[in-house]
């Protein structure tokens, strides 16, 4: 069985330098956001497919956004990342501008089916 | 390489429809608009309530007509009477949305809500619902046809 949250740590691990998170990106108190990183949330993880009262296959939905304050196209390309893990690239939406870190983001959703064998 | 198909029985069915004496046109509305409510009630059951002024702003529109295609808005709706709205599903035509229209501050925050900011975690109500809800949408609207007596 495939771990959803190791598939995705390897993915994005590729793309280090650049930091990223689960959920929301913290810092210790008063330190400020770095210029680019990532944040990762699961926005599904339901059942897909059901065989002899067990399950067989798992959806999942994976957001990852991507902030910059240096613009979009300073953004790393995470649909390598993520596509070369096996995720299929789905809905793309840019994010509105944060006004207080001064970030702009992109919020990208990839889909995947995982064996849950 | 083509194929062909055939369809056999649909003078038949479509004298049974007609002995229904059910308009395809409000039957097809009625199902759209089952569906849309399942969506609605899948959304507000899933997004973050504090206030509950972002759950008040889940709306879905009126079923709208384009040609042979039936919609229904769901989500985030400026229908100036924010909360559920009840009664027979009304057609209307496709209007055109005023450009700069100033939405209420639930929207950016809903929107927030949906997708997180540089600040502050996703806390999504939409895409769970249609990924999760999309069977019973279509159970609904099939259910609304059949009791129609369209299927």
């Amino acid at each position: 069985m495939t771990d959803i949250f190791s598939l995705v740590d390897t993915a994005l691990g590729t793309l280090a330098p650049v930091p990223y998170a689960w959920d929301e990106y913290l810092t210790e108190s008063g330190a400020a956001l770095p210029d680019t990183y990532l944040v990762v949330s699961d926005v599904t993880d339901q059942p897909a497919m059901h065989a002899d009262n067990q399950e067989v296959l798992r959806f999942y939905r994976i957001q990852v956004s991507g902030y910059s304050r240096n613009g979009m196209a300073a953004l790393p390309n995470t649909d390598a990342a993520m596509i070369g893990a096996g995720f299929a690239k789905s809905n793309r939406v840019k994010l509105p501008y944060n006004n207080g870190s001064g970030h702009f983001g992109l919020a990208t959703d990839y889909t995947i089916l995982l064996d849950t064998n | 390489m083509n194929g062909a198909f055939e369809f056999k029985g649909f003078e038949e069915w479509l004298d049974r429809v007609q002995q229904a004496g059910v308009d395809i046109d409000e039957s097809t509305a009625r199902a759209v608009d089952a569906g849309a409510s399942v969506a609605l009630t899948g959304m507000r059951q899933r997004v973050r309530k504090r206030s509950h002024r972002l759950e008040n702003h889940i709306q879905k529109s009126d079923v709208e007509r384009s040609g042979n295609n039936f919609s229904v808005k769901v989500g985030l709706l400026d229908l100036g009477r924010p909360g559920a709205r009840y009664g027979a599903p009304r057609i209307r035509k496709r209007i055109s949305r005023r450009r700069n229209k100033v939405y209420p501050r639930e929207f950016l925050y809903g929107v927030v809500q949906e997708f997180g900011s540089a600040k502050m975690r996703a806390q999504p109500y939409i895409r769970p619902t249609f990924d999760s809800d999309r069977s019973k949408i279509r159970q609904a609207e099939i259910e609304s046809l059949k009791r129609d007596g369209m299927v």
